[in-house]
Formats: C-alpha cells, structure tokens, sequence
C-alpha cells in the first residue's frame, strides 16, 4: 500500500483556496472594468462636445473657411481605433465640408448628444453625435465612433482576464505544493501505522524537531504505540510463560506415562488408560502449541525467511495428502488449479494454511459429497477458496475467532485454532482470511498479493 | 535469498563407537532422556552447560549430539558452528523450544543435521537418532534395490513385489513406502514421514498419515499374508517382517 495520505486533502484545500482567491479578485476586476468603461464614455461625450466648441470658436476666429478647412485636416487623420466625421452645411442643406452624407432626422443643434447605430464596423458600434449652429446660420455636426471606447475597454478585458488566470495559476500551483509540504506529516504517519499494522510494532512516527503540531502529535502517537507494544508485549509474554510454563510439566509428565507404557507393554499388562491419558495430554500440547504458533506468526518474525514458493504446487500437495483421508470419508476433493502461481512467502506455514482449510472442510462437510479447492491465480493476486457442500458455519463473522468453536464442532476433536492460524498466516503474507456460507456449505477465501519477483 | 531445502546434507565420518552426548541444562529433561537413551543401548555422556558440552564434543568422537538450543554459558547454535569450523561432522540434532520454521532454517544453516521441537515425545528423539545413525552409517552407498522380508523395491523401475506379486503403487504410496524400507526395523514417527515423504514441516495434529498408511497397508498384506507395517503406540509405526 502506498501512503497516499493528504493528497486528497491537499487537494481540496488548493481547489477551496484557489476559488476563494479567484472570486475575490473577479469581484474587484469586474468593478475596475465597469468604473473604467464609464469613464472612458464620459471621456467620449465630452470629447464630441468639446470638438462642436473648438469649431465653433474656430469659426470666430477665422470663418467659415478655417471651419472647412479644420474638418478636412481632421479627416485626413485615419486609425482603426478611430472613427470621426463632420458635415458642415448652409442654411439652405447645401453640403460644404466633411464625410458625413445626410444629416440626421431628430438631430439638434443644441448640443445634445445622439446615438447612432454605424453598421458599417464588424460589430456594430456606435456614432455619437453633437452638433451646433455657427453664428452664419450654417449648421456643423461631429460625430465620434464609439470604436474608441471599445477598442480601450478590450484591451483593459484582456488585461484583466489575464490577471485573474495568472492568479488562479498561481494559487493553484502554489497552493498544492504548500498543502502537500504542510500534509506530508499525515502520510509519514500513515505510512508507520501500516508497517505497525503489518506487524511491525517497533516503528516510531520520526519527529522533524520543528516543535510544530504535528511533532506534538507524532510525541502523543509514539508515547501511544510505545504504550500499546509494552501491553502487547506483556501479552506475549505472559501468552508464552503460561504455555511454556505448563508445557514443560506437561511434557515430563507425557514421558513418565510414555516410560510406565514402556514397561507396562513389556510385563505385557493392559496400558490402554495408559495410552488414553498420553492422547490427552497431547490434546493440550497440541493447543498449547497451536496458541504459540500463532503468536509467532502474529509476531510476523517468519517474513525474514520468506522466499519464493509456487502456491498452485503447495495446494496441489495439500490436496494430494487429504486425497486418501476424503476418499476414506467417502467424499472426494475436486480442484480447480492456475499454475504456477509463484508468491514470496513461507511455504511451510502456507501449506499449513491450505491443510487446516481442506481439513476443515472434510470434517464438516456432508458425507459423499465433495470438497471444491480452487486456485485463481492472476496478476498482483492469487485467491484460494475452499467450499464444501453441508450445514456451513452457524457463525461465519466469529469463525476467525481464537478458540471458538460452534456447537456442531464442538463434537468433533480440534482446539478452535485452525482458521484463526489460517488467518494469521494470510495476513502474514499481506493477504486476508473470509468465511462465508454459499447456498450449499461454508466457503473460505484466502487472497494473498503477488509481489513481482525479485 | 536463499531458501536451504530442508534436508540437510550428511558429512562423512562415522566413528565406530556409537557414545552419544546430550547437552541440556535442564536437569530434569536431561534425567528422561539419559534414562530412555540408555534403556534403548546408546552410551551417553551429558553436559550441563555450553562450554562443557563443546569441550566434550570436539575432544571425544562422538557418534552423534544432541544439543539444547537455549544453554548458558553457550547458545547451541553457536555450538554447531563451533563443531563445523573445527572439522567435525559429527550429527546434531538441535532441541528447541523455538519451534518456528525460520528458527528451523536457522538451525540447519548453521550445520545442524535435524531439529526437534520441545516438548518432544522420547520416541521422537530415539526414531530421530536412529534414522541419523543410519542415515551417516549408509551414507555415500544408494542402494538400487531394499528388501524387507519377501517384500522388495526396485528403486531404479520404481516398483514393488510382495513374493513375485507385483505391487501396484501411486508415487505417493511409492514414496511412502520407500521411506519406510529405507528405515526398515526402525520406528518412523508421523513428523518424520510428513517430513521425509512429503518435505513439509508441520505438526499434523490430525489422523492424516494413519490414512496413507492403512492404504500402503491395504495393497502390501493382502488378507492371510504377514503383517509389514507394525502400528507402535504412541509413536508411529515400524517397517518390518515381523
């Protein structure tokens, strides 16, 4: 597994930060844009305005020839931002200066602006227009095109369009390496606590002597651990003192009862109770034994000697142990292997696994029915079920559980060890036990990780 | 990585005396298994303590030893290797409370010949030193051919006659059966069978040989023939003509 911790969360607070940060600087822009749009058509009103005046105090100054002669040197002047035409005419209508063709119904000579659709631009814009009656009677009109205020206006869109993705930009970027360094913490501890849960309970959360929260927390999550592995520890220990402790005794009492039957077969007396207590006594051995097994695979101390191991070859030798015994039983064992299915693992403990399954399995499947063992074996994972056809587990959730046992097995021999050491074993192995019952009897799955070969 | 196969290769050298030598700590243990050795006719001599025990084992030829784990003065692995790098090859085999497969791979890296787990069944220990002995004592000599009584096994064609009746055998069974010929007159416990036949170490906990073995038994002593494979109680069973 990959300590991915964070990255999500990095990730939603760099998207909230980035939006945050976007709206509010949309906002401002979207102001700036609308007051300068405004300005600039009040700039444009009055520049129409202050044109009618300068022809008009042109006029006064030198008639209406430097009026004529004003308009023309203010229509040689041609831009594409720009846009300006006059028209001067007498009293009669009759045209004397400038471009524009007719003059506008509804256009006074007050001053007062009018607004011309120019169709002639690609989008239409707009003439805005004023004009003025000079002292003569003729009559002047100045007409701006409003490409002049658009022309600005794009440019300002443009400039704060760019700012706002600039600043998104960087709000992103910036925002996910800062959440990512601020969040590495998280996976660093993530990472610890699976390699803990891997069974590795000596692991520590390093501190990065920065004083900050997360050295506080990683000194609260060590003082935990350093708590859990001394309960844990002293479980162990004392697991282990009480079966070694009574193991012992017990191991020098089975070899008196093996000493007396010795003696006792060679006066050739009856030594059945004799043999009845040795099988006792090594009911419990056999517990015993099976409790500390399980405590040092739990321990997970076997990895060390992991190597490679064909699992389709282990179960295929499982299969061909219990073959008589299920034969014997009246059952028969039906496999559905993919081999090779080579994993890196123990293949003692492995083969141990698959036996306590297919033992399981016989014992308390119906009679002449069989026993399915399958083996899929694909890329990254091999699964192992093993089903049989009978009552299945009156307790499939607490089948892993250590010494239970359910009502129908208490009536057959074992110690409620099995399927917990089988679980053991596939965690061992990275992998998981799970008991279910299908239509018919009880299934046990084991999925194991193929790690590619070293 | 290496993974060491679990049988340990033989070294040479048998001495001709067959003395063995126990080094335990516990007294008690000790007591038992000093009994039941001798009972059986081994000469033993014992060591209390790892030094002692290292002492006696590199300056007496010693048939075969058999070492605690777990030993003051000394850890017996340490014993081992001490024996190895000196020369000798005389047979260990290592008692431990330990029973775990890696502490099992440890022992037999370390040059060990076999590995018992504690607490062992005295009959375990006495097949055990019995298949070792024999196994030194027949070392480098592969027999094509074992013959127990009119029961034969040709090695090479890999099949079995009982008289001129030839047997019909699955591999397994063939396995079996050899195991048993090759320690013929010896007791061969479940553990050893699992081991030697199938190359798995695990405790069975379960009739599963008792099952393989009433089948081998089936087709080898039809009825009104002799009996071959003899049940020993508590312990295992025993390949022999009577």
């Amino acid at each position: 597994m990959t300590p991915r911790a964070g990255r999500g969360l990095a990730l939603r607070l760099t998207l909230l930060n980035a939006a945050i940060v976007g709206l509010a600087l949309l906002a401002v822009v979207v102001v700036m844009v609308w007051m300068a749009e405004r300005a600039m058509r009040e700039h444009l009103a009055e520049s129409v305005a202050a044109e009618i005046e300068v022809l008009v105090a042109d006029y006064l100054i030198d008639g209406l020839d430097g009026v004529i002669g004003f308009i023309e040197h203010r229509e040689v002047f041609e831009s594409p931002h720009h846009g300006r035409s006059y028209r001067l005419e007498d009293t009669t209508g009759r045209h004397l200066a400038g471009h524009w063709p007719d003059w506008p119904a509804g256009l006074s000579t007050d001053g007062r602006l009018l607004r011309l659709p120019n169709a002639q631009r690609q989008p239409p814009t707009q003439w805005w227009i004023a004009a003025a009656r000079l002292p003569d009677g003729s009559r002047v009109l100045v007409a701006f095109d409003s490409i002049e205020v658009r022309s600005v206006m794009h440019t300002i869109h443009r400039a704060a369009a760019l700012t706002v993705a600039a600043s998104l930009i960087l709000a992103l970027v910036l925002g996910m390496l800062i959440y990512r360094a601020a969040l590495a913490p998280i996976a660093t501890v993530r990472s610890v606590a699976e390699q803990i849960i891997d069974g590795d309970l000596s692991r520590r959360i390093p501190e990065r002597g920065s004083g900050d929260e997360f050295d506080a927390l990683a000194r609260t999550l060590n003082r935990m651990l350093d708590r859990i592995s001394q309960l844990f520890e002293s479980l162990r220990n004392s697991t282990e003192a009480i079966a070694h402790d009574l193991r012992s005794p017990l191991a020098r009492h089975r070899t008196r009862l093996e000493q007396a039957l010795l003696e006792a077969e060679r006066r050739g007396a009856d030594a059945d109770w004799l043999q009845e207590a040795i099988a006792e006594v090594d009911q419990v051995l056999g517990t015993f034994q099976s409790l500390l097994q399980l405590a040092t695979v739990e321990a997970g101390a076997a990895r060390s000697a992991f190597c490679q191991v064909d699992l389709a070859a282990i179960v295929e030798d499982a299969v061909s142990l219990y073959d008589a015994d299920a034969a014997a039983r009246g059952m028969r064992i039906e496999t559905l292997l993919s081999a090779p299915c080579p994993l890196l693992g123990d293949r003692h403990l492995l083969f141990q696994a698959v036996i306590n399954l297919i033992d399981n399995a016989l014992k308390y499947g119906a009679a002449e029915q069989c026993v399915s063992v399958q083996l899929h074996c694909a890329a990254g994972s091999a699964e192992l079920r093993v089903r049989n056809q009978g009552a299945g587990f009156e307790h499939p959730e607490r089948a892993f559980e250590r010494l239970f046992r359910g009502d129908t097995a208490r009536r057959s021999p074992g110690h409620g060890m099995g399927l917990t050491l089988v679980r053991a074993i596939a965690r061992l192995h990275g992998g998981e036990a799970t008991a279910s019952n299908c239509r018919d009897g009880a299934e046990v799955r084991i999925r194991l990780p193929i790690a590619p070969s070293a | 990585m290496s993974c060491p196969e679990s049988v340990a290769v033989l070294r040479g050298a048998v001495d001709a005396s067959m003395r063995l030598l126990l080094i335990e700590d516990d007294a008690e243990q000790a007591r038992f298994a000093l009994k039941a050795l001798r009972e059986a006719g081994h000469a033993v001599d014992h060591a209390a303590d790892g030094r002692e025990g290292l002492y006696l084992a590199l300056s007496e030829p010693y048939a075969l030893c058999i070492v605690d784990r777990m030993l003051p003065g000394m850890d017996g692995l340490a014993i081992v290797s001490a024996l190895r790098a000196a020369g000798k090859s005389t047979p260990v085999i290592i008692l431990s409370a330990l029973g775990q497969v890696d502490d099992r791979v440890r022992g037999l890296k370390a040059g060990s010949d076999d590995y018992l787990v504690k607490p062992y069944a005295l009959v375990e220990l006495m097949a055990r030193i019995d298949a070792l002995l024999r196994r030194v004592r027949e070392q480098g000599q592969t027999q094509t051919t074992l013959t127990v009584g009119d029961l034969r096994l040709d090695r090479l064609a890999r099949t079995a006659y009982r008289g001129e009746r030839l047997i019909d055998l699955k591999p397994q069974e063939y396995r079996l059966l050899e195991y048993l010929m090759l320690h013929a007159g010896q007791v061969v416990t479940r553990t050893m069978l699992l081991e030697g036949v199938w190359d798995y170490h695990f405790d069975p906990q379960t009739n599963i040989i008792d099952v393989h073995i009433s089948r081998l038994r089936a087709k080898l002593e039809p009825e009104g023939s002799t009996r071959l494979i003899h049940t020993v109680r508590g312990a295992g069973y025993r390949l022999g003509p009577a």
